[in-house]
């Protein structure tokens, strides 16, 4: 009989647990399982070349434009250059797990609580906030079987991953941190939306053809 | 065969480094006359053009192309048409970039970096540079179809931005050909990056509508 009464306080306190990005999903914690980093496909995945994308920086109401090339420098580190429309270099930031180098940065960007927030973004983006093997917490819904999620212990903190579709491994949706300091993070078809709701910031990443 | 190989190798090296050679000019102040002279007689230039983006981390370059406008005074517009569609227009002191449909407008009086910035780059593609100020020093060079300027900035706030612009003007119209923005060399780089602009289809003293050029 206890169980049965201690049961409905289980289900809201296991629900109020869930990550906002799964709640949305009506998605439940399931299981705990192992995960390989390099089976998880972020949209930056293919960096062998070169990569640019059309960049729109939203800050309140201010916007911001230019150019961002993505390129894989070694295993591990990824190199992220933004410029200007025409050709003059805003910033230029090496990224791996243990280190984070400011190549270049124009001065009005040059600021500990703005490089903070690029380095756990890019960190996130590329998954350099994890190791390469990681437990996580696996999220489903019966309901919506193609759709799955991982809950994280990051380096940074809570990190989330929304999977879509299953078995592609190819991630949709990640979520990291939260009040102020919570980014979310949208991988579209050649659009990747990284939004901090609170802080008012959003940066745009469309890919170019080159 | 080996030795004719040679010869032809070295013939060619010959030959590139003849065509790359640029003189000093000898006769700097007339030069000068006579590029202030033919920019006073340029109301308007129409003409497109291909950019070239160096980044030496990325290890290629990224390329746009549009359409280059200019009317006097003070008035410029660079139209990207691919990969993308964006503009950029420098109005008196007023400068917009637009992409994706939103705009940036910047106050080129209120922010002096981005003024001294649309000052270089409306004095280099107009051609019009003999009113660049002191802040800049300027080297004149020939080679045989166009006269090179090197233009390097002096103070540090500029250096930061750009190290040199090399201007490549015809030397039968004194018009640009081209303009290669070199950027100040990065940390851990061997290579400095840059963007390079070439201009072609050129069209002067050409009506071009007003409204090009509204910033709002």
């Amino acid at each position: 009989m206890r169980k049965y009464i201690l049961l409905p306080f289980l289900i809201v306190i296991m629900a109020g647990c869930t990550p906002k990005l799964f709640r949305n999903l009506d998605m439940r914690p399931a299981t705990s399982v192992k995960i390989h980093r390099g089976n998880l496909m972020p949209a930056f995945d293919h960096l062998d070349s070169a990569k640019y994308y059309s960049a729109q920086i939203d800050f309140k109401e201010n916007s911001m434009s230019g150019i961002l090339a993505l390129t894989k420098e070694s295993e591990g580190r990824f190199r992220m250059v933004m410029m200007t429309t025409f050709g003059v270099s805003l910033f230029d930031f090496s990224v791996s797990r243990d280190s984070f180098i400011v190549n270049s940065c124009m001065e009005q960007m040059n600021k500990k609580v703005v490089l903070n927030i690029l380095e756990k973004d890019f960190r996130s983006l590329f998954m350099l906030n994890v190791p390469e093997h990681f437990s996580a917490i696996y999220y489903k819904n019966p309901q919506k079987p193609d759709w799955i999620g991982y809950g994280v212990k990051a380096d940074d903190g809570e990190c989330d991953y929304l999977i879509y579709p299953k078995g592609t491994n190819f991630v949709r949706n990640i979520q990291n941190g939260c009040c102020i300091k919570r980014m979310n993070a949208v991988f579209d078809e050649q659009v990747v939306t990284i939004h901090h709701p609170k802080l008012k910031l959003k940066l745009i990443l469309t890919e170019l053809q080159q | 065969m080996k030795k004719v190989l040679v010869w032809a190798a070295m013939a060619f090296a010959s030959l590139s480094f003849s065509l790359q050679a640029a003189e000093p000019v000898s006769d700097v102040a007339d030069l000068k006359a006579k590029m202030q002279k033919a920019a006073a007689n340029v109301s308007s230039i129409q003409s497109d053009f291909t950019q070239e983006k160096y980044v030496s981390a990325m290890g290629n370059s990224m390329k746009s192309s549009g359409k280059f406008y200019y009317q006097k005074e003070n008035k410029v517009k660079l139209e990207y048409l691919a990969p993308f569609k964006q503009n950029l227009v420098m109005n008196g002191n007023k400068l917009m970039m637009e992409m994706n449909g939103k705009k940036n407008i910047m106050d080129a009086s209120a922010n002096p970096m981005a003024g001294e910035l649309k000052k270089v780059i409306s004095a280099c593609m107009s051609g019009d540079i003999a009113n660049m100020g002191e802040n800049y020093q300027l080297e004149f060079f020939v080679d045989g179809a166009n006269y090179l300027v090197k233009i390097t900035p002096k103070t540090a706030d500029i250096k930061k931005f750009a190290q040199q612009v090399d201007l490549y003007l015809d030397k039968k119209d004194f018009s640009v050909v081209k303009m290669k923005m070199i950027e100040p060399l990065k940390k851990g780089q061997s290579k400095n990056d840059y963007t390079e602009y070439t201009f072609s289809n050129k069209k002067l003293n050409e009506k071009v509508s007003d409204s090009i050029f509204v910033i709002k």
